[in-house]
């Protein structure tokens, strides 16, 4: 190679050097302003394209929270929609089984002896207390027969549901059990009815008697002046606000004094007994007002008469601030006989013409209750009840009062211990009289 | 015309119209004062709906010693008093948040203020607790919720209650 060869071959080679440089140091940021520009268009692209997708989201959120406003709110957003379109599951029947277990532990200063079916001696029956010189002194009691099982059902219905509701206890008087062995004894039935809008058919408490105002006592009688009968009725109850009413027609029956001064229960009415009942319900506590119309009869041992009598009962609860509440009640009429005291009198007697004639009586109770803590609290119930004796006989109750006397203490809701002092009298026509004083302790869990 | 005007015509006449104004300035005033103020704020509501709430829940309380009546019977009572109970708890945390506009809250510095305004929201959060849980029948629940809300109240009384 030449020497001019050589340097031609430099100058190209610087020349091919300068353009490389000249080309990285021009082309190469050239280039990447391209890509720049490339990746900036389509970051632009893509963010107008979010943008219309946001806008696109906005406006059916806008839609949906109107469509929400403008229908009822059964939820939020797209589950509510559905829950909506969904079909409502059918309601199924519901039973329910309850009772409470119930230990009765009772000295009586004065007992009629006889079986254990003898009642009086568990729970207060005014005309069972045997007369001076007739009981038999001092006696101490176990029961649990007052334990309650009860069995309560809903079933839907479109025109309205039924309840259906069916109670026993063990304190029935027609089978006797033994206490000295096995102590079994035969169920009772104290309710079973069936409701549906307001009507009522079956045996529950009768009308005259407010559940509301009654007592809370350990006793499973009643106080003396008490309306206290369970018996078979068909009962239609209406409410207004704080009004309400309720009209009934119950199963009928009556007890009559004969000619001899034997009782009867001759069974022989043909009209069931009318009750109406209006209760107002205030914040202090609820009055009532009840009227009872009952047709008396008897028809046999040669007489055959019918007489019309009533009565009439007024009822309430007051309560007095926060820890203490007043009971009462107070009836009276010509022909409350069995309604009042557990049939301390009677509904009529045949007088010497062999016509019926009703006896006026009446009774009432006056309670009063006091919470000491939340757990602790006593009651007292003062209870009487009388008897227009004119042409009474010898052997017939001329009038009575109870008194009851309990503290009682609830660890829990369903759960009650108490010790509570019953004195009982009760004065006949011919002037002998009986005194009961009975303790009784008890313990109650409900469930 | 000073003759005619003072007939006993235009005498009675005047008098109707001065009759009339007064009675239109008069309704005027009643019909646009109360829309124009908020509700007066009561404390005096709050006292009230308070007693009546312990009330029903001790009466409440009480149907669960009940020995006589029959447990659908008691159903039905229970759900009269919950539904009243129940009303009673929401108008117990409304008349709350009116005290709020009552004429001792108005001289608290800010502080108390918050911490009053802190009351009056955990009493409707509680009282609201205590309207669910009754309308859906949970008395044993209730209960506790009840004295829950107590302690709110006993708080709250506590710091601001005017004595």
């Amino acid at each position: 190679m030449t020497a001019d060869a050589n340097s031609r071959l430099a100058r190209t080679c610087r020349g091919l050097a300068a353009c490389s440089i000249a080309f990285v140091l021009l082309a190469v940021p050239a280039g990447l302003r391209a890509l720049e520009d490339d990746i900036a268009a389509a970051l632009r692209a893509e963010i107008e394209k979010l943008q219309g997708r946001i806008e696109q989201l906005e406006a059916r959120l806008e839609t949906e929270v109107e469509n929400e406003r403008s229908t009822p709110a059964v939820g939020s957003g797209a589950v509510a929609d559905l829950t909506a379109l969904r079909e409502p599951e059918p309601r199924r029947p519901l039973v329910q089984i309850g009772g409470r277990i119930k230990l009765d532990t009772i000295v009586n200063s004065v007992s009629a002896g006889g079986a254990s079916s003898n009642k009086a001696d568990l729970a207060f029956v005014p005309g069972a207390i045997p007369v001076v010189g007739n009981g038999e002194d001092d006696q101490v009691k176990f029961s649990a027969r007052n334990s309650r099982l009860w069995f309560k059902a809903s079933t839907p219905n479109p025109l309205g549901d039924v309840a259906a509701y069916i109670e026993f206890d063990f304190f029935s008087s027609d089978t006797a059990g033994t206490e000295t062995v096995t102590n079994g004894y035969t169920p009772r039935l104290r309710h079973g009815y069936g409701e549906w809008r307001g009507w009522l058919g079956g045996q529950t408490f009768s009308t005259l008697v407010n559940l509301r105002a009654y007592p809370e006592i350990n006793d499973d009688g009643a106080p003396m002046g008490a309306p206290i009968v369970r018996q078979p009725m068909v009962r239609w109850s209406g409410t207004w606000g704080r009004h309400e009413l309720m009209l009934a027609l119950e199963s009928p029956e009556s007890i009559i004094r004969d000619r001899s001064g034997a009782r009867l229960t001759p069974d022989d009415e043909r009209l069931p007994d009318f009750v109406a009942r209006y209760i107002e319900r205030r914040l202090w506590g609820q009055w009532s007002l009840a009227g009872i119309v009952r047709e008396i009869r008897i028809d046999q041992g040669g007489v055959e008469d019918t007489a019309v009598g009533g009565g009439l009962s007024a009822s309430g609860l007051v309560r007095v601030g926060e820890w203490n509440d007043v009971r009462f009640s107070a009836s009276a009429g010509n022909a409350l006989g069995r309604y009042l005291s557990t049939g301390f009198f009677d509904d009529a007697r045949i007088d010497t013409d062999g016509a019926l004639e009703l006896i006026p009586s009446g009774g009432g109770y006056l309670a009063y209750r006091h919470w000491w803590s939340r757990h602790w609290r006593s009651n007292a119930v003062l209870s009487g009840s009388w008897m227009n004796r004119d042409g009474a006989h010898d052997n017939e109750n001329e009038w009575g009062y109870s008194l009851h006397a309990n503290l009682l203490w609830s660890p829990m809701l369903t759960t009650s211990l108490g010790v509570e002092w019953i004195q009982g009298e009760r004065h006949l026509v011919d002037g002998r009289d009986g005194v009961l004083s009975r303790l009784q302790f008890t313990a109650i869990h409900k469930f | 015309m000073n003759r005619r005007s003072n007939t006993p015509v235009t005498r009675l006449a005047s008098l109707c119209l001065l009759v009339v104004a007064s009675a239109l300035i008069a309704c005027g005033a009643t019909s646009t004062t109360p829309s124009a103020r908020a509700p007066e704020p009561d404390p005096g509501q709050h006292v009230v709906r308070s007693e009546r709430l312990r009330l029903l829940m001790r009466s409440m309380e009480s149907l669960m010693h009940d020995r006589i009546q029959s447990d659908l019977e008691l159903d039905k009572e229970r759900l009269k008093q919950a539904d009243e109970l129940a009303e009673t708890a929401g108008e117990l945390a409304a008349t709350a948040e009116s005290i709020a506009g009552a004429s001792p809250y108005a001289t608290l510095d800010d502080a108390a203020r918050a911490r009053f305004d802190a009351f009056v929201v955990e009493l409707q959060r509680e009282a609201s607790e205590l309207q669910r849980l009754v309308r859906d029948g949970q008395f044993a629940p209730s209960a506790a919720q009840f004295d829950r809300m107590r302690h709110v109240c006993a708080g709250c009384h506590s710091l601001y209650r005017v004595r």
